[in-house]
């Protein structure tokens, strides 16, 4: 036992021998988590479509349109501005800008009159997403148009249009009626939308597990779906730099050596882990405090957090320390892990969440050591982690530990020799 | 022609024997590396392992510290079985392997510091021997550097002293002077006569006969993997006969060389072939025209000649046919 | 031997070294299909928040049985939103769902009586509908709007029919949905293709750039220093090889492993993932070659600085990262803020990604890029003059 302890400090005063590695370390998370919250801010608002507007037509219902794209819910998703359309078509063709719309002219007495008329929208071929919903904006906008010919449209087009019978005016009687139907469609409508017949009631359930009414605003936060994956990538690399230790050791003569001493290798190699929860630990509360300082992080949960980084970081460099020795040679070594650790991130959900995955990606992902370990980072971080939840995940990855620790250990030996 | 001899069981007096190895096997598949082994050694000696590269000296030393496995025999250090009882076997051995084994990114204190906490120093104990290594080794002035910036001889110095932290009773040094400089070398031996005077028993392999010949009480000759001779040097020297060993090239017919030779009393024949011959000769320089003659006869033409006085060397190429060197 | 020979000597030696060790097979040819497609694969669903026919997003749904045709016009219509609405029969089946959706016809049942959910509306009988959402995801939000879209789209065809027709029934909601819509919106893409990439397709330029940057800047850096360790560059000191023919041949080799890796990922690109090029392939790769080479000469300036390949592979991989990042390599870069898509354009991630979708995504003729070649290959000039300058043998 007293091998371990002192195996681990003089581990830890080889690692601190090399600072410039450390700080690297160190550094990867706290700029990672730096740049989540300069990245997508900490007011957790989605990004905005940015969407010139060239509107050829001056009627009411064109400038209807163009000031409806910025409210009404849309305006969380889309920003508008008014251009001609050279200075328009310039744009998008140079990628500034989500999309332009050309509102025809004759666009508003088209509609009045039912007749066929086009948007135009020219979108930026470079984006991905916010183009889409602009799209979807405007086929709102377009069914509420049908629906309001449908209901509307046939008394206004007559006001519109304008006395049949040649007189210059309606009389009062035709005035009356008109608008009697319009009353009447408009009562008739009114009693099943004000209020809705189907009530819809939107509640985004938060990471504390209770429903903030009012939708999309809190329903996400960039910086706190990412940072948890993204330490999760520095203790994957981290385990991954500290998994070759075994070679430099070897490589330096003290592994034969060690094997030679009279105690264990089994606590050899758990200075190695020893060292390497310190290590981590230390990295894991950079990156927590940067979620503290940058995106609002209650500093209570912070300990356990750093607890739970620090030990599944350890059976990660568990399980690189075991596979360092599978290789017949360094180079043979670093393949493998590198095989190992990227497959790893990526399905383990340290490049994107989990939550961004397909369903079976997703699925897969999350039994993965380092997916295990991320979904209940993130619960533990910003949500309300579930005793036994985060008690089959802390087994699932002690299991993994155990196994590749006894199989490092057996392998080591001969490992030394070779 | 291999001489080899009966393993003597060397008494020590009451002491028990710090190593004894005996019929000691290590085969890797049909590669057998060390073929029936067997010697002791006691406190306060030195044994050594003489023998060129690949000889099995190595495999030996390794099977000792418990690197490797013995295939067959049966090896104990203070009594304990390597096998059945390797820590308590370990505990006691001090090891200074061939390749430098140092953290070079850590000082001189911190690498003893840490092989002497691994068999079980601590605190002023531990310190001290530190220290007192340090001293020994010459390296006190720069204990607190990072090894990576020693020089070869003093890494070479401080890979001693990290065998030797826990004053082992029993002492494996496997070639600890390859590749040193003279300096460095000399200090070396004299740390090992240090130790040695201290009472540890001392295993030390090499292939260079001027340092058995100089610093060990007991020899063994080994070569593909089995151990051809063993004795102290005069022992061994008894071997020889007394012979020298004379080494003639030039162009010769084996056959009718050897026919030449074997008419000549005193002396006999080592190896013979078209370009070499190798004579074991009493008082050979008194031999040497009459050898000459008796090869002219036979038609040889020699071209150099060189007289070698009985020596580890010349039993070496007595019992193997070549030299140790080759 | 002459300058250049030498440095074709030492790059030679080099390629052939790197090209033929496993980790570079590896790094050539299986790690940009993965990368590709998992970043393909997810970044899909970034890039789809309305749901898409072929990936529709699950909804849990509990409503009334015999609900009447109104909730199976609700259901028709949350499937036009893509939505795949399923009807979980335990509590267990439910909460596995994110997004729930409940149908109350109402507070009780001495209130509904026996009536149908359908019913109810008509007669002026409010019903209540849950929507909640458990995902967090730049998608999460804008669930509200495909919901609220469909539930409303009920609604006026409700309202519409009972204008029209006097009783809503499944019939008049199908021939109002029959009736032609006279506003029509005809979506176009800018620049001079007609079919920018989609899908895979999208993401895989982002990738490459990431990935020549990481592979040039972790191994390529990497080989440099373990080089220095070992004492081989000392040894090449000691050739009558100057200090620039051995930068330079170590950078053209470095080049000439990633223009191997980017026209297999190019080419794997186009064949498993459907990636059309536009029509500057020549440009395209002209443009990756100056990418190649910015990175080739970063790799030499860091393979000088670094004194472990530790150090290396940490400064390698935080670098890839942050500059993809910013960049717009890792993931589109209209989700960030406008100050960050600006900066992007001061970046050589940036350039290279504006490069690249300027000729694949715009398809403009190849000069519109010569800035950004030019600004590539200058940075790589100055970058190699520095690796030249810092270049050490021990």
């Amino acid at each position: 036992m007293r091998f371990l302890l002192i195996s681990a400090r003089k581990d830890l005063r080889r690692r601190f021998a090399d600072p410039v590695a450390l700080i690297i370390w160190i550094g990867l998370p706290v700029m990672l988590g730096t740049m989540m919250s300069l990245l997508f801010g900490d007011d957790g608002r989605p990004p905005t479509a940015h969407v010139l507007v060239v509107n050829q037509d001056d009627s009411l219902i064109g400038n209807l349109l163009v000031g409806a794209l910025g409210q009404g819910g849309m305006d969380a998703f889309l920003s508008v501005e008014d251009v001609d359309l050279d200075t328009g078509r310039e744009r998008i063709d140079d990628g500034d800008g989500t999309a332009l719309l050309i509102v025809p002219e004759g666009f508003g007495t088209a509609l009045l009159n039912d007749e066929p008329t086009t948007l135009t929208l020219i979108t930026n071929p470079a984006q991905r997403i916010l183009p889409a919903i602009v799209v979807e904006g405007l086929e709102i906008f377009s069914e509420a148009v049908f629906y309001s010919q449908r209901l509307l449209g046939a008394p206004i087009r007559e006001l519109v249009d304008g006395p049949s019978t040649g007189q210059d005016s309606f009389d009062t009687a035709t005035i009356a009626v008109l608008a009697a139907q319009i009353n009447n469609r408009l009562t008739a409508a009114g009693d099943l939308l004000f209020p809705p017949m189907l009530d819809l009631d939107v509640v985004t359930t938060d990471r504390a597990g209770e429903g903030n009414p009012g939708g999309p605003s809190s329903g996400f936060d960039f910086g706190r779906l990412f940072l948890p994956g993204m330490i999760f990538m520095s203790v994957l690399f981290m385990a991954q730099g500290m998994g070759d230790d075994l070679w430099k050791e070897k490589q330096a003569g003290t592994l034969r050596r060690a094997v030679s001493s009279p105690d264990s290798l089994l606590w050899f190699v758990g200075g190695k882990l020893l060292a390497g929860l310190v290590l981590i630990a230390m990295v894991a509360t950079m990156a927590v405090l940067v979620a503290v300082l940058a995106l609002g992080l209650p500093p209570l949960r912070a300990p356990l957090a750093v607890a739970w980084c620090a030990y599944a970081g350890t059976a990660l460099l568990c399980l690189f320390l075991s596979i360092a020795i599978l290789g017949s040679t360094k180079r043979a070594a670093n393949l493998i892990s590198t095989m190992t650790v990227f497959p790893l991130m990526m399905i383990g959900g340290s490049f994107f969440p989990l939550e961004l995955m397909p369903a079976w990606m997703g699925a897969v992902g999350a039994w993965t050591p380092n997916g295990l370990a991320v979904v209940q980072l993130r619960e533990l971080l910003f949500g309300t982690p579930e005793p036994a939840a985060v008690a089959v995940a802390a087994t699932a990855i002690a299991a993994t530990a155990g196994v590749t620790l006894l199989l490092c250990v057996r392998r080591l030996r001969s490992f030394a020799i070779s | 022609m291999v001489l080899s001899m009966a393993t003597p069981r060397v008494s020590f007096g009451d002491d028990i024997l710090m190593i004894d190895v005996q019929d000691l096997r290590k085969s890797y598949g049909e590669l057998v590396a060390v073929d029936g082994v067997s010697f002791t050694a006691g406190r306060g000696s030195v044994f050594g392992l003489l023998g060129p590269n690949g000889a099995g000296k190595s495999t030996t030393i390794s099977c000792i510290s418990g690197l490797l496995q013995p295939t067959g025999g049966r090896v104990s250090v203070l009594g304990h079985d390597v096998t059945r009882d390797g820590r308590a076997a370990r505990q006691h051995l001090g090891i200074v392997p061939q390749e430098l084994a140092l953290y070079g990114e850590l000082s001189a204190t911190d690498n003893l510091s840490y092989w002497g906490a691994a068999y079980g120093l601590r605190g002023s104990a531990l310190k001290g021997r530190v220290g007192a290594v340090l001293e020994v080794t010459g390296l006190a002035d720069r204990a607190q550097e990072p090894v990576k910036t020693f020089s070869g001889g003093m890494q070479r110095r401080l890979n001693f002293g990290c065998g030797i932290v826990h004053q082992p009773q029993v002492l494996l040094l496997d070639e600890p002077t390859v590749g040193v400089d003279p300096q460095s070398r000399v200090r070396l031996l004299d740390l090992v006569r240090e130790q040695v005077a201290d009472g540890t028993c001392v295993l030390y392999t090499t292939h260079y006969m001027e340092e058995a010949q100089a610093l060990c009480d007991q020899i063994g000759i080994i070569d593909h993997g089995k151990l051809l001779a063993l004795g102290t040097l005069n022992e061994l020297r008894g071997m020889m006969g007394e012979r020298d060993i004379l080494r003639l090239t030039g162009r010769f017919e084996p056959a009718r060389a050897r026919a030449a030779v074997g008419r000549l009393e005193h002396a006999e024949v080592v190896t013979a072939d078209e370009g070499l011959l190798m004579l074991s000769v009493e008082a050979a320089t008194r031999m040497l025209p009459a050898i000459f003659s008796a090869l002219s006869d036979a038609g040889a033409e020699v071209q150099e000649t060189t007289l070698t006085q009985p020596s580890l060397e010349s039993l070496f190429i007595k019992l193997t046919g070549r030299e140790l060197r080759e | 031997m002459s300058s250049l020979r030498a440095a074709l000597f030492i790059a030679r030696r080099d390629l052939g070294f790197m090209l033929w060790s496993r980790d570079t097979m590896l790094w050539t040819f299986v790690m940009p299909i993965l990368f590709f497609y998992f970043t393909g694969t997810v970044t899909g669903g970034l890039a789809s928040p309305t749901g898409s026919e072929d990936r529709p997003d699950a909804l849990a749904m509990r409503a009334p049985e015999d609900a009447g045709f109104l909730l199976d016009e609700l259901v028709e219509r949350l499937e036009e939103q893509h939505f795949r609405v399923d009807r979980p029969e335990t509590d267990e089946d439910w909460a596995r769902y994110a997004r729930q959706l409940t149908v109350t016809p109402g507070p009780t049942e001495e209130t509904t009586g026996n009536r149908s959910l359908t019913d109810l509306v008509l007669t002026g009988q409010r019903v209540a509908l849950r929507f909640e959402n458990r995902l967090e995801g730049p998608n999460a939000a804008f669930d509200q709007i495909r919901i609220a879209r469909a539930v409303y789209a009920v609604l006026a065809d409700t309202v519409v029919t009972s204008q029209e027709n006097g009783t809503p029934s499944a019939e008049s909601f199908a021939e109002l949905a029959r009736m032609p819509r006279t506003l029509s919106l005809d979506v176009r893409s800018a620049g001079r293709r007609e079919d920018p990439p989609i899908g895979y397709a999208q993401a895989i330029p982002g990738t490459m750039v990431m990935f020549t940057m990481l592979v040039l800047l972790t191994s390529g850096a990497a080989q440099l220093v373990i080089e220095r360790n070992e004492g081989l560059l000392r040894r090449l000191a000691s050739t009558p090889i100057s200090r620039g023919s051995i930068v330079l041949g170590k950078l053209t080799a470095r080049v000439a492993l990633a223009m191997v890796q980017i026209s297999f990922a190019m080419v794997a690109g186009t064949v498993l993932f459907g990636m059309d090029w536009g029509p500057s392939l020549p440009m395209v790769i002209a443009v990756m070659f100056g990418w190649a080479t910015f990175n080739g000469s970063l790799a030499i300036v860091l393979g000088n600085l670094a004194r472990t390949d530790s150090q290396v592979t940490g400064i390698g991989v935080m670098a890839t990262i942050v500059l993809a990042l910013l960049g717009g390599a890792a993931w589109p870069i209209e989700i960030t803020p406008a100050w960050i898509q600006q900066l992007a354009l001061l970046l050589p991630t940036g350039w290279a990604m504006d490069a690249l979708h300027k000729l694949v995504n715009f398809a403009y003729a190849p000069a519109v890029v010569f800035p950004h070649l030019s600004a590539m290959l200058g940075g790589a000039l100055v970058l190699g003059w520095v690796g030249a300058r810092t270049f050490r043998y021990d």
